[in-house]
């Protein structure tokens, strides 16, 4: 492994090189191709285009099928292996300013949104490729691959038009196999006879990717609705004309049905490799039983045999999470390793019962959770610190200013009542003057009172030094606060935790091994070598 | 002492663990699929540099899924996160042809790691939904899974985008889980 990687580096330091020059060229200026940001890291290799983040992912999602329709073969600049027959094709392509020019004849701006929708974007990315409307003459097929005989890597089988008749010879194709036998359930039927009826569904991107160019054509044939069109070419497998009839057919759309041809759940093959151990297949899984008896490789029954195992995919499924509502507070920012053990572990460490929900990391030391090791910060009662507990380390943050704050509050409070009491003694201490200046014999009272006066004022002095101190810390901004919240990384230190707090055992340990869990499940992750080595 | 505590814990309450990595070429759907099962929701990802992880709840199992970007030069990496795996997902893109054999050498090479040899090995063939995906029993035959001795391995068709098959897969593998332990 190390010999194939030490190869590969040696041939991606040459690469790396050109396609530096490349992505740096005039024609590129180091720019996204489509939304002009800079430092493009991604590439269409067909298109000739660079690609920021965003906008390669938008060309994966609306673009990346490998057929004869629209296709952008999008490449990571650093993190895909460049062969130098791609390097040449995208050296040749002429960069971002050959791609506006053909693509964007028109000169349409690209769509800045604000928010982080890309639904504009993909609009955007839709019209310039697939429906081709940012230029003024018709698209060549070739075009989506610059090098004339279309971007298409070998093993793939053009889908020509013979294909259906093929399959009416009686070798069908895998996939016209199973949507018959989803769809109609009747086994080998004629799959155009069960499937010519449309669904009123949404146009699917590959369809529109796919059958570009047949849907231009029959958008001016007067068929107006791009879904109809979309699902008709796909029924007809991008024949015009059989689309045309099918369309025809289904002019009064019929009610909307659900489209099971996407029912493909099978289990192709359950060939446990241990059965030799005596491990029985499991009698949901019949096709298991029968690898088992069958010695050959032999697909065509085994996918027969699925019928009898669909009983086992029509039960009862779990709904799919649904994503909580932002309403219910705040959510631990980051991800927690134990999900939802940490309470037990709290349980067990405490004896309190495990709360149902893992709550938000941020404890208040004074709301009734005093029976969890994480209210710590009970050493100054009736103020709160607020406690950030980063369940990734373990260590517990308080925000310093708050902290202040408190710290202040209590000081203030100590000095009140101290000068309270100091009021009081130089109350007496006057009144005792004046009745040794009225008695006039008690000098050496009076002078042992002085002393006191003059004790306490330097404890006085000390204090308010102390308090100046204190004072000194930085003043607490509520919106620096609010933010904090929204950034517990912004914590600027971990909080001490004393010897002699009660529970300080307790802390520790469920530190120690949440850093544990951690430590086992982030393995390797620290020597993650991301970023090192590829730019050099 | 705690951690003993809280395996008892989970164990009274049949909750269990597993680790899980999902790997795949690039584009295979991989973050596609995480977030399907983690959300419900199929989200617009963007090539994943580096790892995506969440944990998934089925069944009293909390998988931990980890999801490493599938781009060539950062295959490399996925050895690092090999270590304690009890499960992998390789998830293949069902319609992309021409990278079937690529996909078969990177999840060959996979299961010549020793790091893995107790892993057992679920497939998804992916991106059902596309008209001219290859089937599950074509993927077996092209990823060779028929020659894997050591270990249980399973395919199941899935298309992320409408969460078909996915929780098959995990069903799959807490049976499997159990069968270990």
């Amino acid at each position: 492994m190390s010999r194939s990687r030490s190869r590969s580096s040696r041939v991606g330091a040459a690469t790396e090189n050109e396609l530096k020059r490349l992505v740096s060229s005039p024609e590129n200026a180091n720019k996204c191709g489509e939304c002009r940001a800079l430092y493009p890291t991604w590439s269409s290799v067909n298109l000739g285009v660079m690609l920021c983040g965003r906008c390669a992912s938008v060309h994966r999602k609306l673009l990346g099928f490998r057929d004869e329709g629209v296709y952008s073969h999008v490449k990571s600049l650093s993190m895909d292996r460049w062969s130098s027959a791609e390097i040449d094709d995208l050296a040749n392509s002429g960069g971002n300013k050959r791609n506006n020019k053909v693509w964007n004849a028109k000169g349409i701006p690209f769509p800045f949104d604000a928010d982080e929708d890309k639904s504009t974007v993909e609009q955007f990315i839709r019209d310039k490729y697939i429906f081709a409307k940012f230029r003024y003459d018709p698209v060549d097929p070739h075009e989506y691959g610059m090098n004339g005989g279309g971007y298409m890597p070998e093993g793939i089988r053009p889908r020509s038009r013979s294909r259906a008749s093929s399959s009416s010879v009686g070798t069908l194709s895998t996939t016209d196999r199973l949507r018959s036998r989803s769809v109609g359930g009747s086994g080998y039927g004629s799959p155009m006879e069960s499937t010519s009826k449309l669904t009123n569904r949404k146009a699917r991107d590959y369809e529109l990717s796919r059958y570009s160019r047949e849907l231009r054509i029959l958008r001016d044939r007067g068929y107006p609705s791009i879904d109809n069109n979309a699902e008709a070419l796909s029924l007809a497998k991008g024949d015009v004309s059989r689309a045309m009839a099918i369309l025809d057919r289904n002019t009064p759309p019929p009610s909307n049905r659900n489209r099971s041809g996407s029912s493909i759940g099978g289990y192709a093959s359950d060939d446990y490799g241990r059965r030799s151990n005596g491990l029985a297949p499991s009698p949901l899984h019949s096709s298991a039983i029968r690898t088992a008896s069958a010695s050959a490789v032999d697909t065509l029954p085994h996918s027969v045999g699925q019928e009898g195992i669909t009983g086992h995919l029509t039960e009862p499924k779990p709904n799919l999470p649904r994503r909580r509502a932002a309403t219910t507070g705040p959510q631990p920012a980051v991800f927690d390793g134990t999900d939802g053990t940490g309470d037990l572990l709290l349980a067990s460490l405490t004896g309190t019962p495990a709360q149902p929900q893992p709550q938000p990391a941020i404890f208040d030391g004074t709301t009734g959770m005093s029976g969890t090791p994480t209210g710590i910060f009970d050493g100054n009662t009736g103020v709160s610190v607020q406690q950030f507990l980063d369940p990734a380390t373990g260590i517990i943050y308080v925000d310093q200013n708050e902290m202040a704050l408190a710290q202040q509050q209590q000081l203030a409070q100590q000095a009140q009542q101290e000068q309270l009491q100091q009021q009081q003694q130089h109350a007496q201490a006057q009144a005792q003057a004046q009745a040794q200046a009225q008695q006039e014999q008690l000098q050496l009272q009076m002078l042992q009172q002085q002393r006191q006066q003059e004790q306490l004022q330097q404890q006085m002095s000390q204090q308010q030094m102390y308090l100046q101190q204190q004072t000194n810390q930085p003043q607490v901004d509520k919106n620096a606060l609010m933010s904090l919240y929204q950034r517990p990384d912004m914590y600027s230190t971990p909080a001490e935790i004393r010897e002699d707090h009660p529970q300080y055992n307790q802390i520790m340990q469920l530190q120690q091994q949440q850093q544990m869990m951690q430590a086992q499940m982030t393995q390797g992750q620290q020597q993650y070598p991301m970023y090192q080595g590829y730019w050099g | 002492m705690g951690i003993f505590a809280s395996k008892l814990f989970s164990n009274l309450f049949g909750n269990k663990e597993m680790r899980i990595l999902m790997v795949g070429l690039d584009g295979a759907g991989k973050t596609t699929v995480l977030y399907k099962l983690k959300l419900g929701e199929v989200i617009t990802t963007i090539p994943t540099i580096g790892f995506n992880v969440e944990t998934v709840q089925y069944k009293n199992i909390s998988f931990t899924v980890w999801d490493v970007g599938g781009q060539d030069r950062i295959r490399s990496l996925w050895r690092h996160y090999y270590r304690n795996t009890e499960g992998v997902i390789f998830v293949v893109d069902s319609n992309d042809r021409s990278r079937i054999t690529e996909a078969r050498e990177v999840m060959q090479r996979m299961l010549n790691e020793d790091e893995l040899r107790n892993a057992v090995w679920l497939v998804f063939a992916n991106k059902q939904d596309l008209p001219e995906a290859m089937s599950a029993a074509e993927i077996t035959e092209k990823l060779g899974l028929h020659s894997i001795r050591n270990r249980p391995w399973f395919i199941q068709a899935t298309c992320a985008t409408s969460g078909e098959g996915l929780y098959e897969g995990l069903e799959w593998l807490s049976n499997n889980l159990k069968n270990q332990s």
